[in-house]
């Protein structure tokens, strides 16, 4: 798929992700990857936006000896991905306008 | 590829990212590579599903180059702003921080005292146990348990005052943690020391209350041992102690005599040489150290309070005594009472002293910590002294009666004389029915008030207060003479009579 197609679409992946539980980095790798063709070097750069936009938070937390990174969803989390379903239903009529032109 | 040469080569493609920025990245890729390996992966594996760190620096940068842009944009208007801001905050918790510091560190040295005190509490009372008095063996050990509980509580509260502390620091800075919650083991600390708290009272009260509620059970004073000693008196005699409290009395006949008690493991000296009586603890410090820990192991923590009330000595003077009296102590109240004599001199470091019933020409008492309490008085000089605690004066006649106090009121009741001078720092005067020529009254905070026997007109007066009201008013030409000075402080003073 198209890189800049796929990016907004993996901010709600992360996002629907982290409604099921706070995460941390290698495990969410790992269910990302199960869905979506995705490498580490993209999936930072998403959680560290995601950050900076305040739509999921941080903490460390003590697991086997080291500090683990947990991600957690925020308010302003959860109502960004209530909107991803009012932008698909746009993207839908998109698609089809340009199912129709094609035609 | 190793994990060190991947991190290594994937902060130097970072480039020129604020270090806080590229710690954190690298923090996530050394976390990732750490979960690989423990979820058993080997080290190709790893690294050949990574990206390599070019690109992923690369992807970093194309991705987020806002991240570190606005964070420098919005920096700039708001260092604009509030650098000043920000000066300010600093000049305050710089402040806040002294008293942060001083707090941290009091409480954490308490704890240590409290751990040490209640290590101590613990070792002697195992003395207790071996002579078979375990209500007071467990009533110690209680109050070592809330010793021990204190110490905890102390170095928890240390704990959270430097989090504090270093919390402020970071808002100040402007790099502010994330919350964490509260440490499981602090918890759990918090908890035990509640607990131990709780024992340690429960535990005491129960021993307590099988020691019948009385304090005095709580050491074991069996086994005083009574001395007494005579002595040859002429014109004057003096008595020196370190730690007994003493009261001197009117023996019916021509006896002279100094009555003492004294535990076995710690025996008073007693010496009479040249008309001075000295009753002192044993010879040197060690020795004294080491007979109070033996005295504590077999009679308990609480003995040395008991030991000052019950070591107490008598000095019964012949009933034709009317010669030179000098008293000396350290640690003890000294009462005396019916007494006759030319001279009557009482020093006493810590612990108050008494007159009742006293004729002789100069009476001079002085003490640090402790209340100076004068009652039927006749003399030609009274002086009472003390730095901390009270005077009291009560139905004194003399020529000049001075009383002189750093912290603590002054009362005179019915006192006669030509001069008086009454002088304290802090602290009230009161008077009831003086009677003198001359009055100074001096005080820097603390209200005077009080009746002075005759009329107004008889008197000249100076008052002068600084902060406070004054029912006096400056007059001159009376006969008598009334000073009264206070800083801090009302006058109210009524003639009557």
């Amino acid at each position: 798929m198209d890189i800049q197609m796929k990016k907004g679409l993996l901010d709600a992946c992360v996002l629907a992700l982290l409604t099921k539980g706070d995460s941390y980095g290698y495990q969410l790798a790992c269910e990302l990857g199960a869905v979506v063709e995705v490498s580490e070097s993209t999936l930072y750069p998403i959680l560290k936006r995601l950050e900076t936009a305040g739509q999921l938070s941080t903490y460390a937390r003590e697991y086997g000896g080291r500090l683990r990174r947990y991600y957690r969803i925020t308010q302003t989390g959860r109502l960004r991905l209530a909107q991803f379903d009012d932008d698909w239903k746009e993207l839908e009529k998109i698609h089809a306008f340009i199912k129709g032109e094609r035609i | 590829m190793t994990k060190r040469k991947y991190l290594k080569k994937l902060k130097k493609a970072l480039g020129k990212i604020s270090p806080a920025e590229a710690e954190d990245l690298v923090a996530y890729y050394a976390e990732l590579i750490d979960e690989s390996y423990d979820h058993g992966k080997t080290e190709r594996e790893i690294f050949s599903k990574l990206d390599p760190p070019e690109v992923a620096a690369a992807n970093y940068l194309r991705e987020c180059p806002t991240i570190g842009e606005e964070g420098k944009r919005e920096g700039h208007v708001r260092n604009a702003a509030s650098n000043f801001g920000k000066i300010v905050m600093g000049f305050f918790a710089a402040i806040l921080s002294i008293v942060l510091v001083s707090l941290i560190v009091s409480f954490a040295s308490c704890g240590v005292a409290f751990a040490v005190a209640g290590v101590y509490v613990l070792a002697i009372s195992f003395g207790l146990l071996f002579s078979g008095h375990a209500a007071v063996f467990f009533a110690q050990w209680g109050m070592a348990f809330v010793l021990f509980a204190l110490a905890m509580l102390s170095e928890a509260a240390a704990v959270l005052l430097y989090k504090l502390f270093a919390g402020m620091w970071r808002f100040v800075v402007g790099r502010p943690k994330p919350k964490k919650p509260m440490r499981k083991s602090m918890r759990r600390a918090l908890i035990a020391s509640a607990m131990m708290l709780l024992g340690g009272q429960l535990m005491f009260t129960a021993a307590f209350g099988a020691l019948g509620f009385n304090y005095k059970n709580l050491a074991v004073t069996e086994g005083l041992a009574t001395h007494e000693e005579q002595l040859s008196v002429e014109d004057a005699l003096a008595l020196e102690a370190d730690n007994s409290a003493v009261t001197i009395k009117r023996s019916e006949d021509e006896t002279c005599k100094l009555v003492y008690r004294d535990f076995p493991e710690t025996p008073k000296r007693f010496v009479f040489l040249d008309g001075k009586a000295m009753l002192n603890d044993g010879e040197g410090t060690l020795s004294v150290m080491g007979a109070s820990f033996e005295l504590q192991w077999r009679r308990g923590l609480l003995i040395g309070g008991a030991a000052t009330d019950l070591q107490r000595a008598e000095l019964y003077l012949p009933a034709s005594f009317s010669g030179a009296l000098t008293v000396e102590v350290d640690n003890g109240e000294v009462s005396v009472t019916d007494m006759v004599c030319t001279d009557l001199v009482i020093s006493v470091k810590n612990g108050a002293v008494t007159l009742d019933s006293v004729t002789t020409d100069t009476v001079d008492v002085k003490t640090n910590n402790g209340a100076v309490i004068l009652q039927s008085i006749t003399a030609e000089t009274v002086n009472a002294k003390t730095s901390n605690g009270a005077i009291y004066c009560k139905n004194v006649t003399a020529e000049t009666v001075t009383a002189e106090i750093k912290t603590g009121a002054i009362d005179l009741k019915n006192v006669a004389c030509t001069r008086v001078t009454a002088t304290t720092s802090t602290g009230a005067i009161l008077l009831e029915d003086l009677r003198a020529d001359h009055i100074y009254l001096h005080t820097s905070t603390g209200s005077v008030k009080g009746t002075i026997s005759g009329s107004e007109a008889e008197y000249s007066v100076t008052a002068s207060v600084s902060t406070g009201s004054c029912n006096l008013q400056n007059r001159q030409g009376g006969s008598k003479q009334l000073d009264v000075r206070v800083s801090t402080g009302s006058v109210n003073i009524k003639f009557v009579g």
